[in-house]
């Protein structure tokens, strides 16, 4: 499936040299539409401010964990009414000390981490939009028909995925740590039908996605579960996914999985509109589940895993939701609430490890729960600390509160939080995060801040950064990703205590990224 | 001691009958610059002496800011017939409001066409006659429209690249079956804006409606980075637009509901320089190289002085009083008398400093309905407090009326169809 993509690309790249892609954004247009060129060139750099894997042996702090470089060029246009979109990437990484170490203590057993687990070539994105009335169908002036490999975002909210799991999301490079995310959501082939109805003042939209037109391993999230450099505390070099050395993989990704089947079709429907001023838009999702879990080798889910402990699966999920937002006057705010309810949510059961497959807390089975969750959110401009901060327009803020709500969790379900840690799931979690956003020097200069908090279990996290944008090419941005673990274990002590936030104990950063974009 | 004072009186006359008799008239493409403004002072253009034609914001501009306008000789502005019938029919229906100044039973035209000076409402019916009348057609097109951003010192900084599309929603003067207003009769116009360049924000796109009833404007933004649409606070009418120095009530000058500024006063009427027949001033051909840029005069400091045509103008002056909240203290307006569109502003800070200049060069157009509308070939927002400029270039390939176009067309949902 690599080679398919690599030769995909290949020719997307033959397509976007002929076109003559030099340093400018080019375009050309006539009677028949217009094609654009455009993309950019980043290098990245992280540099660890803790050391995350005493295990190595070596004191990692202050080394590099990431030197990476990235090119991506988008071609789009219309022609003859019918738009097309292709974003092809590129990307490598130097294997830095850091990783080696990593590498030699374990991390991506039987390869080399850099190249295996941070090389990427993609096409991204390739798909086209058909206008209905192409086809002789009078469906309201801008319902379209688009096909191909494309990303649709649900839901209202960036941070948490709530009814945002149409497509799952890369976060092994950064972790949730990518600010803008349609960089790591993970296109997939998928027609997507959009017809506007503007008597009602909506749009209704189908999604069909074929799982057998995907790469098996497009779909759902990918965490770093190979003991990188974005693995939870305490496994870094711990491997739970490949074989290698000698080693069996202990809990392989398994696409296959009855229930979790990728060949299998997902589907949606959404229905978006307007109410007054007030947008609101119902959901109906039947997807794989964003976040993996493990299938236990000793209580198996529907089917027995190949695995030496279990396998890594990403079971269909059904979901149903509503978003919402207003403008209100009085506090010169708008204020979005997100709502969805997942009929059969699957979590790891076994907070006691001694009774699970490896001795791992979590690999004792999966049990599906309906879960409610909630997002609700203002955003806002600061005009009164426009004047006292001096910025060049009012600051931006916003805050944003994520419930997760299981109704019918009971102690006796024993669910784990999280495979690997014998925290027990609660029932309520609350996290609380805020962003403000300041701008200088008509907007050349954007320092900012978001964090976070675990108002439920505890920990947070804090990113403050500075973005500069000096004319039309060139971006930097700079920021320091530092991590509050309220209780967290280290390999060998008690995890009960061990949630979110304590997962990226030892792993705060510095960060850079300097963009070229043409 | 008489015989020399009435020798002294004898001079001064004479001297001034000498002067009278040799003040010249300017030639027509006469570019006037610091260095020949002071001999051209009271020469005349078209009957006008120049220092006459010279607010002094612009005088300075010339004398210590490069500006160097040249002279045109005037010439009737082309307005739609339409727009003057429809004044006649229906500006007597036009109510206006002593206690809430807002101006009701508008159906199409100039509202008030004939307020007189000595109306103590003069400027506020001034403003609502640009609110509902200005002769901007039904439909705008702007394929391509440009931001540029100037330091001065430096020169050009950056530059961004938008469509635009606007549909009026009352007033219309070519509407399906005569009609002059369409849906919801509530609304005054729907906006649809993206961007096209550069790449960190290609793609990102607005749908706004302005409401014609003095709430805030509700805005959309889609969000390409995050793959979503996102609803805006209305009340950032007074805040800039991303890093220009516009702000977004600076739009064309005036962007904001009439009764949102709580004072207007009328200062009188003069004659200025204005560029009602301006030649276009982008060139998107020749990408993104100074001589892209005919209309600002980028090779001379402060590196953002219009370089276009003009010629003299009656003009109302009328002085605007932001609320509070505005970042303004106070707007010198000057409103063409033909017809309401503003050619230029004065813009003074709350200590009483002035700030900014608004100047808009503009030219009608004609649309394939025989429709006409004066759209802006650009619109400069010099800031010299902070000695930095945005100008709005508006790429020639604009279109008003373009055939085949729904209100339905611009929507939240073409926000992220369109947004490709």
């Amino acid at each position: 499936m690599k080679k398919l993509r690599k030769c995909q690309l290949t020719i997307a790249l033959g397509l976007l040299i002929s076109c003559g892609a030099s340093a400018q954004q080019l375009s050309t247009s006539g009677d028949w539409g217009s094609i654009t060129l455009s993309g950019w060139v980043r290098g990245y750099l992280g540099v660890n401010l803790q050391d995350a894997a005493p295990n190595t042996r070596h004191n990692n702090k202050w080394d590099p964990s990431m030197e990476r470089g990235s090119t991506q060029l988008n071609l789009d246009g219309t022609i003859h009414e019918v738009g097309f979109h292709i974003t092809g990437r590129l990307t490598g990484e130097i294997n830095t000390p850091y990783l080696q170490r990593l590498n030699k203590s374990g991390a991506w057993l039987g390869g080399n981490l850099a190249h295996d687990a941070y090389n990427q070539t993609d096409l991204r994105e390739m798909y086209l939009n058909f206008p209905l009335k192409l086809f002789g169908i009078d469906a309201g002036p801008n319902s379209t028909l688009r096909i191909g490999k494309q990303q649709v975002a649900f839901g209202n909210t960036d941070f948490f995925q709530v009814l945002d799991q149409v497509n799952g999301f890369d976060f092994t490079w950064r972790s949730f740590l990518v600010p803008e995310n349609e960089d790591i959501r993970k296109p997939l082939v998928m027609a997507n039908l959009m017809i506007d109805v503007p008597k009602l003042h909506g749009q209704a939209q189908f999604l069909l996605i074929p799982g057998s037109l995907n790469a098996r391993d497009d779909f759902g999230n990918n965490y770093d579960i190979f003991g990188g450099r974005w693995s939870n505390q305490p496994f870094h070099t711990v491997d739970f996914i490949h074989a290698g050395d000698g080693h069996p993989a202990l809990v392989p990704y398994n696409y296959r999985s009855r229930g979790a089947n990728t060949s299998d079709n997902g589907y949606a429907f959404r229905w978006s509109g307007l109410l007054g001023d007030n947008n609101y838009s119902f959901v109906y999702l039947h997807q794989h589940n964003g976040d993996p879990v493990f299938n236990s080798a000793t209580n198996p889910y529907k089917q027995a895993p190949v695995g030496l402990l279990g396998d890594t699966i990403y079971p269909f999920i059904d979901i149903v939701g509503v978003t919402g937002n207003t403008y209100a006057k009085w506090a010169d705010a708008v204020f979005s609430t997100e709502i969805a309810y997942t009929f059969n949510k699957p979590y790891n059961v076994g907070t006691n490890p001694a009774l699970c497959a490896g001795n791992i807390a979590g690999l004792c089975g999966i049990k599906t729960m309906g879960t409610v969750q909630t997002v609700l959110r203002m955003d806002k401009s600061l005009n009164a600390l426009q004047g006292v901060l001096g910025t060049h327009a009012p600051p931006f803020f916003s805050v944003q509160l994520f419930d997760t709500w299981i109704p019918g969790l009971r102690p006796q379900d024993d669910l784990v939080n999280l495979a690997g840690y014998t925290a027990r799931k609660r029932q309520n979690s609350t996290i609380l995060t805020g962003i403000l956003a300041l701008s200088y020097d008509h907007d050349i200069i954007k320092p900012g801040i978001a964090g976070g908090v675990d108002l439920t279990n505890g920990g947070g996290f804090l990113v403050p950064n500075i973005e500069f944008a000096p004319g039309n090419h060139w971006r930097v941005r700079l920021e320091a990703d530092l991590f509050f673990a309220a209780n967290s274990n280290l390999l060998g002590g008690n995890s009960s205590e061990t949630y979110l936030f304590g997962y990226f104990k030892n792993n705060d950063q510095l960060f850079a990224r300097f963009t070229y974009q043409f | 001691m008489k015989i020399r004072q009435g020798l002294l009186a004898t001079l001064i006359v004479a001297c001034a009958s000498l002067a009278a008799a040799t003040a010249a008239e300017i030639p027509d493409g006469t570019v006037i610059t610091a260095a020949n403004i002071d001999q051209y002072s009271n020469d005349t253009f078209e009957g006008h002496t120049l220092k006459g034609l010279l607010t002094d914001r612009m005088d300075w501009m010339i004398r210590k800011e490069g500006f160097k306008p040249k002279l045109i000789s005037s010439s009737e502005v082309k307005l739609d017939p339409a727009w003057m019938e429809a004044t006649k029919k229906y500006s007597s229906q036009v109510k206006f409001d002593l206690k809430t100044r807002i101006a009701s039973g508008y159906v199409a035209g100039v509202p008030f066409p004939g307020v007189k000076p000595s109306d103590p409402e003069f400027a506020i019916k001034q403003i609502w006659n640009y609110y509902y009348g200005a002769p901007h057609a039904d439909y705008q097109n702007y394929p391509r429209f440009a931001y540029v951003m100037i330091d001065g010192g430096r020169g050009l900084a950056s530059n961004m690249e938008w469509t635009f599309k606007r549909y009026f929603l009352k007033g219309l003067l070519h509407g399906e079956g005569g009609a002059h207003t369409r849906g919801n009769g509530k609304d005054l116009s729907e906006t649809l804006l993206f961007a096209t360049a550069p790449r960190d924000i290609r793609g990102l796109g607005t749908f706004t409606v302005f409401h014609d009833d003095g709430s805030f404007p509700s805005v959309w933004a889609y969000v390409p980075a995050v793959r979503r649409i996102r609803q805006l606070t209305g009340g950032a009418w007074d805040s800039p637009i991303g890093g220009t120095d516009q702000l977004n009530s600076d739009l064309e000058i005036v962007n904001w509901y009439p009764t949102w500024f709580p004072k207007y006063k009328y200062i009188g009427e003069r004659w200025i320089l204005a560029s009602v027949h301006a030649n276009w001033a982008w060139d998107p051909k020749k990408g993104n190289s100074v001589d892209a840029y005919p209309g600002i005069d980028l090779k001379n400091k402060p590196n953002f002085e219009p370089t276009n045509v003009f010629e003299p103008r009656k003009v109302w002056v009328i002085d605007a009083y932001p609320p509070v909240s505005h970042p303004y203290g106070r707007i010198r307006l000057y409103m063409d008398e033909a017809y309401p569109r503003f050619n230029m502003a004065d813009v003074f800070d709350k200590k009483g400093n002035f700030w900014k200049e608004e100047l808009y060069t503009t030219k009608s157009i004609s649309g394939p309905d025989g429709a006409v509308g004066v759209v802006s070939t650009s619109g400069f927002t010099m800031d010299f407090q902070q000695m930095h400029t945005t100008v709005f270039m508006l790429d020639p390939k604009v279109q008003i009326n373009t055939p085949g176009v729904h209100p339905d067309d611009l929507s939240i949902s073409v926000l992220q169809q369109a947004s490709q």
